[in-house]
C-alpha cells in the first residue's frame, strides 16, 4: 500500500474512534444513563426530563466544547512548532496562557481588595467576567509579542522574550494572590483547573463560531507553513513575505489559545504533544495534511481526556488541566524514543 | 368617537382586572427599615408581609430578593414575577455546614438531599446519611458536580457566593431556586449567628430560630457587659503559619470582636480588615512574642502537643504564650468547630473569658467548662 493509502485508512479509522467517543462522552458520567435512555433522547423522544437536562444541557455543550477546544489548542501548536522551529514550542510559551491568567486575576482579586463591586455582581458581566479578563490579558501579552516580532528577527529571542513574559505575567498574578483575601483566591482557583463545562449552552454559539474561524485561517496558512520549512532565506526566494507571515501566524495561534483559555482555563499539553502525535500517525510534515489532521486527532484526545476527567468512579470531575498532561506526557515520550 | 372606543376599553380592561385583584389580591411591601426583622447581622434582611416574608440577600454590592411564601397561600399578582421560595422547602442542596447545621439543629436534616466536601465533616449524622445515601455529596465548591446535582431535583441551592465564581448555570440546570448565602461576611459574631433566621424561615421555624437568636443575644450581652469594665486586658494573638505564611484575622473581624468583647487585647486590633491578613514571620514575631494567650485551632485528625508543636516550627518556643503554655486549642474534629461554633457564639465568648477573666463567670456560668477552646496543658 502507499503511504497515501495508509494515510485513507487511518484516517477513517480515526472519524469512527472520533464518533465512537464522543457517543461515550454523552453516555459516561457520575449520574449513569442507560443506552437505551440516552437513544431516546437523542432521536427526541419523550423521556425523562432529568436525564434529557444532563445529556443535551450539560454533556452535550462539554462534548462539544471538548471538540473545539481540542482542534484549536493542537493548531495553535502546531503553528508555532512550524513557526519557531522548534519542537517544544507550545501556545503558552509566548506567555498568552499566563496572559490571560494574569487578567482572571486582576479582576477577581482587585474587585475583591476594592470592594463593594464585585465583578460577579454586575449583570451581564457575571457571565461573561472572567472569559472576558481572560482573554483581555491574553490579547495584550498577544500584543506585545507582536510589538517585539517586528523589531527582532531572530525567532529564538522571540520565544526567550515569551518565556519571560510569561514568568513576569506569573510572578505578577502570585503577588495579587498573596495580597487577596482567602475567599477571593476561590474563583482563581476553579478557573486555573481547567474545565469544558463552563462553557454551556448559552455560550458555546459564540465559542464555537469564533474557533471555527481561527481554524479556518490556519487551513489557509497550510502552504505558507509548509514554505516556513524550509527556511526563512528558502521562504524569502520563494517570494513570501516572511515577517508578515510570521505575524499571522502568531495571531492566528495566540486568538486560538487566548479564546480557549479564557473559557476553559489554562489547558496544558494538547498543544505540544498532538502535533508529535500527528506527525508521527501521517510520517509527514507537509502542512496541507498536518494542519487538518492535527485537529481532528487534537479533537479526539480531548474528547478521550474529558471521559477520563468524568470517569463514574471518580467523585467529581477531574481537573482536564490534570488529565491533559497525563494522557500526553508519556505519549509525547513514546513518540520520540520511537523517532531514533 | 376612537376616543370613546379607547375609554370604553380601558374600561372593560380594568374591570377585568379588578375581577383578578379580587381573587389574588396585590400585597403591600413595605420595606422601612424600622420593620427588618434582622438585627445584628448586614447582608440579609427580613422583611414582614401579610401573607410571608421578604428576604433580602446582599453580597457586595449586589442584592437579590426573595418572597417566602407558605405553600398554602396563592402568589399574589404583583408578585408573579419575583423570586418564590414556597416554605417550608421539600428538597434542598446545602454548599456549606454552616447551612445544614442548621437544618440538623432544627429537626429538619430530612429536607437537605445534597452538601459539599462531606470528607471534611466530622458529623457523624451527617456521614451516616451520606453512607445510607439520603444525601447525596455533590462535590468540592471549587469543583461541582453538576450532574449529580441534577439528579437530586432539588427546589433550592443554598449556595456561598465568592467574587467571580458563577454558579447560576446550576440553577438554570437543575430547576432550583439559587439562595445565595455570604454568612461568611458578617464582621460581628452575633450577625454570624443571625443566619439561623434565614434557614427557620426556609423550614417555617422562624419562630424557633428567632427565640434561639434572642437567647443568644441575650447571654452574649450579658457576658460583654460584664467585661467591657475590665481595665486589665491579657493580650492575644491568633493562628498558626500553614506552610510558613502566617494568615492572622483582620482587626474589624468577627474572631477579633469575640478577642475584644471577652475583655482581651487582640495585638492586630487597630487593623481595618474583616478578612484575614498575610503577614510575614518577622512581624509576627515582633508583634506577638509577649502574647500572653495564643488561639490555635487544630484541624488535624491527631491531638497538639507542645513538644509535636515544637518539632513542627522552631519559631514556636520563642513565643511567650508557648513558653507559658497558653494556647488556647480547638480541636475541631472532637467539636464540630466550623459548622456548629458560629451559631453559638456566647459560648465562644465563655470560653475566652473562662481563659481571660474566670472569675467573670457567675451565675448561669458558674462552673463553666470550655466547649471550643480549651488550654493546652501538655
Amino acid at each position: 500500500m502507499t503511504r497515501n493509502k495508509i494515510n485513507i485508512s487511518i484516517l477513517i479509522a480515526i472519524i469512527f474512534l472520533g464518533i465512537l467517543l464522543f457517543i461515550i462522552n454523552l453516555l459516561v458520567g457520575s449520574v449513569a444513563i442507560p443506552f437505551t435512555d440516552l437513544f431516546d433522547v437523542l432521536c427526541g423522544k419523550k423521556s425523562n426530563p432529568t436525564v434529557a437536562t444532563i445529556v443535551l444541557d450539560y454533556r452535550l455543550p462539554q462534548a462539544v466544547t471538548a471538540i473545539y477546544a481540542g482542534a484549536a489548542l493542537s493548531v495553535a501548536g502546531l503553528l508555532m512548532q512550524t513557526l519557531f522551529r522548534n519542537p517544544l514550542a507550545d501556545p503558552s510559551m509566548l506567555g498568552i496562557s499566563s496572559g490571560a491568567g494574569l487578567g482572571v486575576a486582576i479582576i477577581i482579586l482587585m474587585t475583591g481588595v476594592l470592594g463593594g463591586s464585585a465583578l460577579s455582581t454586575m449583570g451581564i458581566w457575571s457571565n461573561l467576567g472572567v472569559s472576558l479578563a481572560a482573554f483581555a490579558g491574553a490579547t495584550l501579552v498577544l500584543m506585545l509579542i507582536l510589538g517585539f516580532s517586528s523589531r527582532v528577527r531572530n525567532m529564538t529571542t522571540l520565544i526567550i522574550i515569551g518565556l519571560m513574559i510569561s514568568y513576569l505575567a506569573g510572578s505578577m498574578t502570585d503577588i495579587m494572590k498573596f495580597f487577596s483575601m482567602k475567599e477571593d483566591i476561590h474563583a482563581f482557583v476553579i478557573w486555573g483547573m481547567g474545565s469544558y463545562s463552563a462553557v454551556g449552552t448559552s455560550k458555546l454559539m459564540f465559542f464555537s463560531t469564533s474557533i471555527t474561524l481561527g481554524l479556518f485561517a490556519s487551513l489557509f496558512m497550510s502552504k505558507n507553513l509548509n514554505i516556513l520549512l524550509l527556511g526563512d532565506l528558502y521562504a524569502d526566494n520563494l517570494g513570501l513575505n516572511v515577517k508578515r507571515n510570521s505575524i499571522f501566524i502568531i495571531l492566528i495561534s495566540g486568538y486560538l489559545t487566548a479564546i480557549v483559555t479564557a473559557y476553559c482555563g489554562p489547558i496544558a499539553f494538547l498543544g505540544l504533544a498532538i502535533p508529535h502525535m500527528t506527525r508521527f500517525i501521517f510520517k509527514t510534515s507537509d502542512h496541507r495534511i498536518l494542519v487538518p489532521t492535527v485537529m481532528l486527532i487534537g479533537m479526539i484526545v480531548s474528547l478521550l481526556c474529558n471521559i477520563i476527567a468524568r470517569m463514574p468512579g471518580l467523585e467529581g470531575n477531574l481537573p482536564i488541566n490534570a488529565v491533559t498532561a497525563f494522557i500526553g506526557a508519556p505519549v509525547v515520550i513514546w513518540v520520540i524514543l520511537r523517532k531514533r | 368617537m376612537k376616543k370613546i372606543i379607547l375609554i370604553l376599553f380601558s374600561a372593560i380592561y380594568m374591570m377585568s382586572s379588578c375581577d383578578v385583584v379580587s381573587k389574588k389580591s396585590d400585597i403591600s411591601e413595605n420595606t422601612n427599615d424600622a420593620l427588618n426583622l434582622v438585627s445584628y447581622a448586614e447582608n440579609f434582611e427580613i422583611y414582614p408581609l401579610e401573607i410571608g416574608y421578604k428576604l433580602v440577600i446582599k453580597y457586595l454590592s449586589s442584592q437579590n430578593e426573595y418572597y417566602l411564601l407558605s405553600d398554602t397561600v396563592s402568589i399574589p399578582n404583583n408578585l408573579t414575577d419575583k423570586t418564590i421560595i414556597r416554605t417550608p422547602v421539600k428538597s434542598a442542596v446545602a454548599f456549606s455546614s454552616t447551612q445544614w447545621s442548621v437544618f440538623q439543629k432544627l429537626g429538619e436534616i430530612d429536607k437537605v438531599k445534597g452538601i459539599l466536601e462531606s470528607n471534611y465533616t466530622k458529623n457523624e449524622d451527617i456521614l451516616e446519611l451520606v453512607a445510607r445515601g439520603k444525601i447525596t455529596d455533590v462535590g468540592m465548591s471549587t469543583n461541582v458536580n453538576a450532574e449529580k446535582l441534577i439528579n437530586l431535583h432539588p427546589d433550592l441551592i443554598l449556595y456561598t457566593p465568592y467574587s467571580g465564581v458563577d454558579f447560576s448555570h446550576l440553577g438554570r440546570l437543575s430547576g432550583a431556586t439559587m439562595l445565595s448565602f455570604p454568612d461568611y461576611l458578617e464582621s460581628h459574631p452575633l450577625g454570624r449567628a443571625e443566619w439561623m433566621k434565614v434557614v427557620g424561615l426556609l423550614c417555617g421555624k422562624e419562630e424557633v430560630t428567632n427565640k434561639w437568636f434572642d437567647d443568644i443575644v441575650r447571654r452574649y450581652e450579658s457576658l460583654s457587659d460584664k467585661c467591657s469594665k475590665i481595665e486589665d486586658k491579657p493580650t492575644v494573638f491568633s493562628d498558626l503559619p500553614f506552610e510558613n505564611q502566617w494568615y492572622v484575622p483582620g482587626g474589624k473581624s468577627y474572631i477579633a470582636k469575640i478577642f475584644a468583647d471577652a475583655g482581651g487585647d487582640y495585638i492586630w486590633k487597630d487593623n481595618e480588615s474583616t478578612g484575614s491578613l498575610h503577614i510575614d514571620a518577622e512581624s509576627v514575631l515582633l508583634k506577638a512574642q509577649q502574647a500572653d494567650f495564643w488561639r490555635v485551632i487544630n484541624s488535624y485528625d491527631t491531638p497538639f502537643t507542645y513538644e509535636r508543636l515544637e518539632k513542627e516550627n522552631e519559631l514556636y518556643p520563642l513565643f511567650k504564650a508557648f513558653e507559658e503554655k497558653q494556647l488556647l486549642v480547638c480541636d475541631v474534629r472532637e467539636t464540630g468547630y466550623f459548622e456548629k461554633s458560629q451559631y453559638e457564639p456566647d459560648i465562644l465568648l465563655a470560653d475566652f473569658i473562662y481563659h481571660f477573666h474566670p472569675e467573670l463567670l457567675t451565675n448561669e456560668w458558674e462552673n463553666y467548662t470550655p466547649k471550643y477552646f480549651k488550654r493546652l496543658v501538655k
